[in-house]
């Protein structure tokens, strides 16, 4: 595709900066609903979202448009639509340029070419996979979930001389067990999520989840007050914790809004000294990696809190320019709320990889360590957090009660309240049960890596 | 008229050709949307977009086994492609699947349903829009000095649907509908608070009355305002009386989801078997209304072209109904009432709500709060999750209040609520004679679709309260 010529065609028609981003993808998906394989999915979709700058006044003005064809007509109106938008903003002193070129980087293991070969029948057999496990036991009461790969290829030019394309794939295996007895429901689940095939981790994502579904059975109540929280590794907890306070908060633009609680907060001590967090696109096979941004920045490994001091914000090329520092590489087409695929947004910003260094000690050495608490696989509610003040309550999911070192049993749901903030500073021990976990709305965009984390005085309401 | 003529063309092709591949069923959609998104804080843009999407959905039934497939391109090539693919797909789901799809019986539909508009979306200039945002940031601002910040999101959509199906349904669409969503973010010192309101109909350009707007502008700064008094709330078990949003997140949350005849017939749903059976007490009245008018779940076909129904889900505390899609209907002996709904051409439908709402009682405002000695008022809705396997719920307040003896009186931070369903639908026992149904969006399954819910003031009885420490 020759994104070269629509930078012409923009230019012709005004733009001082023009910047083409185009992304085609292709998803084979195997869906399981009542304990089987229901549908196969096969889906294509491709375009291209443009953004001139029209330079008035003191700064420019921005305009954004997108299409998803390609024929001289479609440009036509795209950029004529683009302009039309830049036309009515007012002058934005802050916006400097789209971003400049760079040396690029290299970042390997984004692309298994194996992917390309995996076929609708492949697919439905990885999801009967998926459901095996579970059929011989009665206590199951249902299994949803799917199998999943993907074909990426993102392509991005600006007037500035960036232009750049890389190819992806991901690969994705995700199951959620409810189990019955005795009028008691336990649900279980667990997932897999790389750019790389890997049909090895089927069997044992599958069982996982039924186990944990059976584990939870019978649940007894907790008595509330202050105690000990441990947060297993798993998509539904700490990426649903982290996404919408934690990770909002250190997004730039929030911040130069004044809608984040991390304000006025950089290089300060705001989490405890047992954590270092780092967003890193260049972990290899790890979803969230790519060698540039959706602006076209080089990716990079970028600190945002060192031994609980904050160390950076995520940006993109305008906010990075607001504050007078490089970007960090994170413009990302994904909004929340937005149904719209990556080509018709406007670049936000979001991470790449979240990694949380891990510590060194195993879950069952973190899980000795508590003398009353509870440990926890997942929260329900997380997306109403409060992203301007951190502040949150959530109900637990997947939940066990843990006294003297040891996990008793699982527990009627019990809800934790607090401040991101104030939760940070109590991690007192993180272990090494690494694991990586897709953030919700990111899809398989971005990633939490991280091991289970213990809280110590987290307020729990039985 | 000559476009949706050849969207109609495109689909019986595509559907002729699914059955000839060896499909016993197909359905196609086709869509073709013009949509703006406006993102505004303060006076600045974040975005500001003018779109049209298109492209075609194909589903096909092979033996009883599901296959689906979507492309954003509509010509002929890409358009033989995706009807192949789904073929393929549904083949590859035949050879795994153990108990094999039915469809209930539903009338061979033809027609074409406009939605009444008198200025036209797509024919009112993005200005016009970016504009209207701006002067209602304004409005949020000027409250007082505390409000720090006005975070608008307008969006409206407008265009053609087709939906065409092996049996013969042929139905045309085309809706258009527009919504505001308005957040007040207000601060003093490092307390930060924000309050939310919606205004969103189906119509034209011209359902966005200023008058309306303003008022809500005016109400979620105002909110935001008050709530910067907020003291933690007490945790425990309380009397709690909720307002109409928080009305309609429980409605659609605890009970709507639950009521989704897909999780019901996979097992999911506590409500399973539960037909005829009371659930909740007496003055429970619940629906999932897809033909209140104007409103922000309305159709008239939903997306097996299938026709739309109001759908009585808990009658006077019994539940007598599931939103069905025609697979699960067929399982459950029941009549489809028209409940699949897609996000867009490019997902398959799955069962889902429209406005759903607890219908008004008879008891004032006032009446609701008599005798309450110590209890909490919540108001306003963060969002809510719901687990409908185990019948458990949790959802946020916006705004809270501690009721004493009576009264109103000190504002609470950060209130939730959770519970189990059917207790909590036993412990409402007073339902105010008010009603409010707002615009939302809801997920699920990676589909969101727009969704509105609602509903009077209720009271609940032992209700668990919990907020930061």
């Amino acid at each position: 595709m020759d994104l070269t010529k629509i930078i012409k065609r923009a230019e012709a028609k005004g733009a001082q900066q023009t910047e083409v981003f185009s992304f085609e993808g292709r998803a084979l998906a195997a869906i399981i609903e009542s304990k089987q394989v229901k549908i196969c999915e096969q889906k294509v979709d491709f375009g291209w979202g443009l953004r001139v700058a029209l330079k008035r006044n003191a700064g420019y003005c921005l305009g954004f448009s997108y299409s998803t064809e390609f024929s001289n007509e479609a440009i036509g109106q795209t950029v004529k639509q683009a302009v039309k938008v830049a036309l009515i903003k007012k002058s934005d002193p802050d916006f400097k340029s789209f971003q400049p070129k760079k040396p690029p980087v290299t970042v390997n293991g984004l692309y298994d070419s194996t992917i390309l070969d995996i076929t609708p029948e492949n697919i439905t057999e990885l999801g009967q996979r998926l459901v095996k496990p579970s059929t011989s036991d009665k206590r199951v009461k249902t299994v949803r979930g799917s199998a999943g790969c993907g074909i990426g290829k993102t392509m991005i030019e600006n007037s500035l001389g960036v232009s750049g394309e890389y190819g992806t794939t991901s690969f994705w295996v995700g199951v959620s067990v409810v189990a019955e007895e005795a009028s008691s429901v336990g649900v279980g689940w667990d997932e897999y999520g790389n750019r790389f095939y890997n049909d090895r981790v089927i069997e044992e994502v599958a069982s996982n989840a039924k186990e944990f579904s059976i584990s939870q059975l019978h649940p007894k109540p907790i008595r509330g007050g202050t105690m000990d929280l441990i947060v297993a590794p798993s998509r539904e907890g700490l990426p649903e914790l982290l996404l919408y306070s934690f990770v909002q908060g250190l997004r730039a633009d929030n911040v130069q809004k004044q809608q984040s609680p991390f304000v006025g907060k950089l290089n300060q001590q705001i989490g405890s000294q047992e954590l270092t967090i780092i967003d890193d696109a260049h972990v290899p096979q790890a979803l969230g990696s790519k060698p540039f941004d959706d602006e076209g920045c080089p990716t990079q490994k970028t600190v945002v809190m060192e031994k609980g001091v904050l160390t950076s914000f995520l940006h993109n090329t305008y906010t990075a320019y607001k504050a007078g520092i490089p970007s960090t590489g994170n413009a990302l087409r994904i909004a929340a709320f937005s149904a719209k695929p990556k080509y018709a947004l406007e670049p936000f910003i979001g991470p790449t990889n979240m990694v949380i260094k891990s510590g060194t000690i195993t879950q069952e050495k973190l899980i000795s360590e508590v003398k009353s608490g509870i440990i926890t696989r997942g929260f329900i509610g997380a997306h109403t957090a409060n992203p301007q003040s951190g502040d949150f309550s959530v109900s637990t999911t997947g939940a066990f009660k843990i006294e003297n070192g040891e996990i008793k049993h699982p527990i009627k749901e019990a809800m934790l309240g607090g401040n991101i903030l104030d939760l940070l500073k109590k991690v007192e021990l993180v272990a090494d049960d690494v694991k990586h976990m897709p953030y919700a709305w990111y899809g398989v965009d971005s990633t939490l890596i991280a091991p289970s984390i213990l809280v110590r005085g987290a307020a729990i309401t039985g | 008229m000559i476009e949706a003529f050849h969207l109609m063309e495109i689909a019986d092709k595509a559907v002729n050709l699914a059955v000839d591949l060896g499909a016993n069923y197909a359905d196609v959609r086709i869509e073709k949307e013009f949509s703006t998104e406006i993102r505004l804080t303060n006076e600045r843009f974040d975005s500001a977009v003018n779109g049209i999407d298109k492209g075609i959905g194909v589903r096909v039934l092979f033996n009883g086994a599901w296959g689906f497939s979507s492309t954003c391109s509509l010509n002929s090539k890409d358009v033989k492609n995706a009807v192949e693919n789904a073929v393929k797909a549904a083949k590859a789901t035949s050879i795994r699947i153990k108990e094999r799809a039915v469809l209930a019986p539903v009338p061979v539909i033809e027609d074409k349903v406009e939605t009444p508009v008198r200025e036209s979306l797509a024919a009112v200039g993005i200005d016009e829009k970016m504009n209207l945002a701006l002067k209602v940031s304004g409005v949020v601002r000027g409250y007082s000095h505390k409000i720090v910040s006005a975070n608008i999101r307008y969006e409206d959509r407008a265009g053609e649907k087709f939906v065409s199906s092996s049996e013969g349904i042929k139905v045309l669409m085309r809706p258009s509908l527009a919504r505001l969503v308005i957040m007040a973010v207000a601060r003093e010192g490092e307390k930060i608070t924000s309050a939310t309101e919606p205004f969103g109909l189906h119509g034209g350009f011209e359902v966005l009355d200023w008058e309306a707007i303003e008022e809500l502008a005016l109400i979620a700064a105002k909110r935001a305002d008050g709530m910067l008094e907020a003291h933690p709330p007490p945790s425990g078990r309380f009397t709690v009386v909720v307002n109409p949003t928080l009305t309609g997140t429980f409605a659609h949350e605890a009970v709507g989801h639950a009521s989704e005849a897909d999780l019901v017939v996979a097992g999911e749903s506590i409500l399973q078997g539960k037909i005829g059976q009371k659930i909740g007490s007496e003055c429970v009245t619940i629906c999932d209304d897809s033909l209140y008018e104007k409103r922000w779940g309305f159709s008239v076909y939903d997306d097996e072209g299938v026709q739309m129904q109001k759908k009585i889900i808990v009658d006077h505390g019994v539940l007598t109904a599931y939103i069905l899609n025609r697979e699960a209907a067929a399982k459950l002996n029941l009549t489809p009432n028209g409940g699949a709904r897609a996000q867009s051409y490019a997902f398959r439908p799955i069962v889902r709500m429209s406005d759903t709402y607890i219908v008004p009682g008879d008891s004032t405002f006032e009446e609701l709060l008599e005798g309450i000695r110590h209890g909490v008022y919540v108001k306003g809705s963060r969002g809510g999750e719901v687990d409908p396997a185990k019948g458990t719920f949790q959802f946020n307040a916006e705004e809270a209040y501690l009721i004493k003896n009576g009264e109103i009186t000190t504002p609470l931070l950060d209130v939730s609520l959770s519970g189990l369903t059917l207790e909590t639908l036993s412990n409402i026992d007073a339902v105010a004679k008010d009603f409010e149904l707002e615009p939302g969006r809801c997920g699920k399954e990676g589909q969101l679709v727009y969704a509105g819910t609602g509903g009077p003031h209720i009271r609940i009885r032992n209700a668990a309260v919990g907020g930061r420490a």
